[in-house]
């Protein structure tokens, strides 16, 4: 008798457990992985942004197996990235960034756009600030030759403010995380401070580190090379270690 | 006659000049072959090593690589000091990956692949939808930036089907001689 009671418990919280598990998955976003800042497919609520040279497509997902195509809309020219913020997407295009904002449909509308020197530019954001690096070189734009790291305040989406610039080498991926920022340039990583938007500090360029994109999951840093998967633990910002490195040329 | 025959030598080098334009650089784009019968199939083989990585994507302790233009390196972040490489899943023309619980979209060439990943060892093929990215489907390059022309290398159809597109340069540097 009491083994079969137990088995009623046991059922009753496996049912209970099923049924968030199926929540979760039909609701939140959370339920979404993390990309670096080069990406082009971004997953807002139960929508799927994919972004190419100069259109996005958006699929309706809330049923993640059978996507349905809802929309194609002409983006700018020279979209490079996309990066989703709350209920914003922004394209990071070889003219500038593009802003967008989502409505409940899926759709996106465009409130404004923030020109720069042609070049390559991820961006990422947090909060109200949206980051961004500019790079020369080949596969970019011939003759300029700006690198650097530009903060942009966002809080009107309709009209972006650039707060301050950082003079880099040749940046390419970013990634954030509260008051420290992380750029791949071309000698390695680089940590800033950005407590101070008006004045970012470094902190850190660790060099030989083979890094174009960064994820920054918690305290732990994913960084992506040419040919190399490095990880950081910064937990000790002061001291932020190498974990593992693989290599497998 | 020797000295004059001399003179006008001279004279003719001074006019005569033989000059490059040095630094003569242009943008084009190399295109990437695959073969055509197998540039729409997912193929999932054991892990291979890690080349022109170019981006990455995380979830559930699993690290994904994709391999430019080719696949998706997946890979077991549960020790991170001990990444552990467990599958390739080959995929032409791969960029780009995005998940939604277990459900995993990758674009293959010209279509959108809908995969299962809840096992990230035995990925499966779900669905296929055609046509994401039509502007490709002719096999040339979309044109960047605000211009009007894309210089791209000429495609050479023996070599497969065209899958992608490499950024370069080329030296087109040309010499000549002038009087």
């Amino acid at each position: 008798m009491r083994n079969y009671l137990y088995f009623i418990l046991l059922g009753s919280l496996l049912s209970i457990c099923w049924a968030c598990a199926k929540d979760a998955g039909v609701t939140t976003t959370s339920n979404t992985g993390k990309g670096g800042s080069l990406a082009r497919f971004a997953i807002v609520g139960n929508y799927f942004y994919v972004v190419s040279d100069y259109s996005m497509k958006i699929y309706n997902i809330s049923i993640p197996d059978n996507p349905q195509f809802i929309a194609n809309e002409y983006v700018g020219w020279g979209i490079e990235t996309m990066f989703a913020h709350g209920k914003n997407l922004f394209l990071g295009s070889s003219n500038g960034v593009y802003l967008y904002e989502i409505q409940p449909n899926g759709t996106i509308v465009r409130k404004s756009y923030y020109r720069h020197f042609q070049s390559c530019d991820p961006v990422v954001a947090e909060g109200q600030y949206a980051y961004s690096t500019i790079r020369s070189g080949w596969d970019c734009r011939i003759r300029d030759t700006i690198n650097e790291l530009q903060i942009l305040n966002v809080s009107d989406i309709d009209a972006p403010q650039l707060v301050s610039k950082f003079k880099m080498d040749f940046p390419i991926g970013l990634g954030v995380d509260g008051d420290h920022l992380f750029v791949c340039d071309k000698e390695g990583l680089r940590i800033l401070n950005v407590a101070d938007k008006r004045n970012p500090t470094q902190i850190h360029y660790i060099k030989n580190i083979d890094a174009v994109d960064v994820i920054v999951l918690d305290k732990h840093l994913l960084i992506i090379g040419a040919s190399k998967l490095t990880q950081l633990d910064y937990r000790d910002m002061a001291h932020p270690k190498i974990i593992s490195t693989l290599n497998l040329k | 006659m020797k000295r004059l025959t001399f003179a006008l030598l001279f004279c003719w080098c001074l006019f005569m000049q033989v000059r490059c334009d040095r630094f003569y650089y242009e943008e084009w784009l190399t295109p990437v072959y695959a073969d055509s019968v197998a540039i729409h199939q997912m193929v999932v083989e054991s892990p291979r090593p890690l080349k022109n990585t170019a981006k990455i994507y995380y979830k559930d302790s699993t690290i994904y690589i994709i391999e430019k233009d080719s696949g998706i390196h997946v890979i077991d972040n549960r020790i991170p000091a001990n990444p552990l490489p467990i599958r390739f899943i080959k995929l032409a023309g791969c960029a780009d990956v995005a998940m939604q619980g277990n459900i995993m979209y990758a674009d293959n060439f010209t279509d959108l692949v809908v995969m299962n990943l809840a096992n990230p060892n035995q990925p499966t093929l779900v669905r296929r939808i055609k046509g994401m990215y039509p502007a490709m489907a002719d096999g040339k390059p979309a044109i960047r930036y605000q211009s009007n022309y894309q210089y791209y290398q000429c495609i050479d159809s023996t070599k497969g089907k065209v899958v992608g597109w490499n950024t370069g340069i080329r030296d087109t540097t040309k010499c000549y001689k002038s009087f």
